[in-house]
Parts: structure tokens; C-alpha cells; sequence
């Protein structure tokens, strides 16, 4: 049986399952400004500074650059989400993260943006390291295979 | 028009996406260029890292700043919608082939359809990559000649190991990219 909870421990429930799962997000407006974000947003900013408000988002994720038309246009007529997968960022201490980001509309607040970035890390080694031995093994058969270097085309 | 034009120099940001087969040296190249520097170890790419390096062009008579944005992309031979959103944007891009490898210079013309595809004005160029491993080379100069001819695209004997045409190769897409 479901007990209703009270709107406190629901918010905080909330509240602690996103910092559980690291996920970060900001709000943007139509011009890509952030308006608001989580504490958690400025670890995968690039040269992240402490007041990232007002900020452009494109300066914070320079993935973004050459796509800001596709966002202004996500902002002002709502459609599917744009989505880049497994985005790679090295951190000062030398460590190497991965990212998804994804930007949605919120037509419902407007024309704004909504980003959610999500920590992928774990998975994504493990991936690169599968990756790793299927291409090391493909490069060791492609040597036994391949015959004399071609001959030049005439 | 003019007066601003000359207190100010020009400044750029393109997007430009590195493509081609797994190990033909996308991310060695990269690094060349971004940080100057070269592994002989592998570290096979997932998904994408994105590094940028500021360049001068010249540009209407005056020097522009140009700020490349360089994808490192991992090659792959499924195309999603995600993997097409990587390439959404990009104002240029490099080709990469392995002259060790030959089945790689065949899979270029795979990357040139969807770039093409999802980004129409894409300024391109060809880089054969692994110039100074004198032994094994599969592809021949006349091959390379013909492939970048059959695309139109200029092309570049690399080495990301010696540096060979790296510098001049991102700096002739940058001078692409202002045409
Ligand atoms: N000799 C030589 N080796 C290279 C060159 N470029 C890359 N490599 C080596 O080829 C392997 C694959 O390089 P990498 O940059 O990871 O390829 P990617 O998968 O296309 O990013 C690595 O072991 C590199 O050290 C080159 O110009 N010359
Ligand atoms: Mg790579």
C-alpha cells in the first residue's frame, strides 16, 4: 500500500537521488544564458569559475559551439531533445570523465532550455576498455592477413 | 565599418570534427597539433573529446584570430542519431587514412557521405596519415592522389609521430574555413 509522503521528504528524496546519481543542470534562455544550475554543473565546465550565472553556456561546453542555432530553435519550437553521448573531460588531477548531455525544451516555462548532464564514467571505461581489446585483436589479424604492400596504381 | 574592422581583428570559432577508421591516428594528430607531443601507445577513443587551439589567418587583407574547436571523434561503424549530432555544426573537417592500412582509405568515402549529409558546407581535407613508417605502406601517393581528386578535397602526407604537415594542415583548413 502507498502512503502518501509529505511534500518536505518528497523534495529532499528528490534532492538526494540527484546528487546520488551526479547529475547536474542549468537552465538557459533562448540565448544560451544560464539561469539558473546545480552545484554540481562547474565539474564539467570547462575552466569552470565560481559564478557561472549570466554565463554563456556555450563558453562552459564548448561542444556546443556550431550548434547554437539547432538550440535556439530547440528553445523557441519545442522538439526532441538534443543529445551528445559520452563527452570526454579531463580533469586537472589528470583523471579522465565522461559526460552525457542532454538539452531539452520546457516550453511549458517559455522559451527555455533545460540541460541535464549525467556522469557516465564508469561505464563508458569499462566500454573503452572492450573497445580497447576488440581493436587491438582486429589490428593483430589485419597484420596476418594482409599480404605484400599493394602495388602502386599505375 | 572600416575603422572598427582595424581596432579590432576578427575573431573565429569554428567546429572542426577529426573522422576516419579506428587507429589511423585521429587522436595522435590532435595532440600534434593541440599539445605537440606523441605516444606510440594506443588508447583506443570513446566517444568524443573536444580540445581548441587558437590560430592566426590571414583574412581580407589582415590577420584573423581563428579559434578551432577539434573533435576527436571515435570511428565507428554505426550511425545513430547521436553520432549525427556529433557531426551537426561542424564548419570543417579532416579525413584520416592510415598508409599502413589500406581498407582505410576505402571507408573515407562512408564519413564524407554523412558529413556531407548533416553538414552541407563543410569545408574538407584529406590527411594520410603515418607518413614516416617507410615500411609497410599498403597505399601508394598515386592512390591518395585519386581518392582526394575523386572527392575534391586538398590532401597532406602526415606524420603525427615526426609532425610532418600537421601544423601546415590544420593551418590551411583554418584559411578553408574563412574562404
Ligand atoms: N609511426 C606512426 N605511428 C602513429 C602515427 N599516428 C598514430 N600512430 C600510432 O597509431 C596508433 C593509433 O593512433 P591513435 O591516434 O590512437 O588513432 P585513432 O584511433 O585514429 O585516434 C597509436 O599507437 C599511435 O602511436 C604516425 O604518424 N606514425
Ligand atoms: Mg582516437
Amino acid at each position: 500500500m502507498i502512503t502518501p509522503v509529505d511534500k518536505e521528504l518528497e523534495a529532499w528524496v528528490h534532492a538526494h537521488v540527484v546528487k546520488k546519481q551526479n547529475i547536474a543542470y542549468a537552465l538557459v534562455d533562448e540565448q544560451l544564458r544560464i539561469l539558473a544550475s546545480n552545484e554540481a554543473l562547474p565539474q564539467w565546465a570547462v575552466g569552470s569559475s565560481n559564478n557561472i550565472i549570466e554565463q554563456s553556456l556555450l563558453e562552459l561546453f564548448p561542444e556546443l559551439i556550431g550548434v547554437e542555432d539547432i538550440l535556439r530553435q530547440l528553445a523557441r519550437d519545442p522538439d526532441l531533445p538534443f543529445v551528445l553521448p559520452q563527452i570526454q573531460r579531463s580533469l586537472p588531477d589528470g583523471a579522465t570523465r565522461y559526460f552525457n548531455l542532454e538539452i531539452e525544451p520546457l516550453p511549458q516555462f517559455g522559451h527555455v532550455l533545460l540541460v541535464i548532464i549525467t556522469d557516465v564514467t564508469t561505464q563508458t571505461h569499462l566500454e573503452q576498455q572492450l573497445q580497447q581489446q576488440q581493436h587491438e585483436l582486429s589490428l593483430q589479424d589485419g597484420t596476418k592477413l594482409s599480404g605484400p604492400p599493394m602495388r602502386p596504381d599505375i | 565599418m572600416i575603422a572598427e574592422d582595424k581596432q579590432a581583428a576578427a575573431k573565429f570559432n569554428k567546429k572542426v570534427c577529426i573522422l576516419g577508421d579506428f587507429s589511423v591516428g585521429k587522436t595522435s594528430l590532435v595532440r600534434r597539433f593541440i599539445e605537440g607531443i606523441f605516444s606510440e601507445k594506443y588508447l583506443s577513443t570513446i566517444g568524443v573529446k573536444v580540445d581548441r587551439k587558437a590560430i592566426t589567418v590571414p583574412y581580407k587583407g589582415e590577420t584573423a584570430h581563428l579559434t578551432m574547436i577539434v573533435w576527436d571523434l571515435a570511428g565507428s561503424e554505426k550511425f545513430t542519431q547521436a553520432r549525427a549530432n556529433y557531426l551537426r555544426g561542424a564548419a570543417g573537417a579532416i579525413l584520416v587514412c592510415d598508409l599502413t592500412r589500406s581498407a582505410t582509405l576505402a571507408s573515407l568515402s562512408g564519413y564524407i557521405t554523412d558529413l556531407r549529409q548533416l553538414s552541407p558546407t563543410a569545408k574538407l581535407l584529406l590527411a594520410a596519415n603515418k607518413f614516416d613508417l617507410v615500411e609497410g605502406q599498403q597505399i601508394a601517393f598515386p592512390q591518395v592522389e585519386a581518392a582526394a581528386n575523386r572527392f575534391n578535397l586538398p590532401f597532406f602526407l602526415t606524420s603525427a609521430k615526426t609532425g610532418a604537415a600537421v601544423e601546415l594542415m590544420f593551418q590551411r583548413l583554418g584559411q578553408m574555413l574563412l574562404e
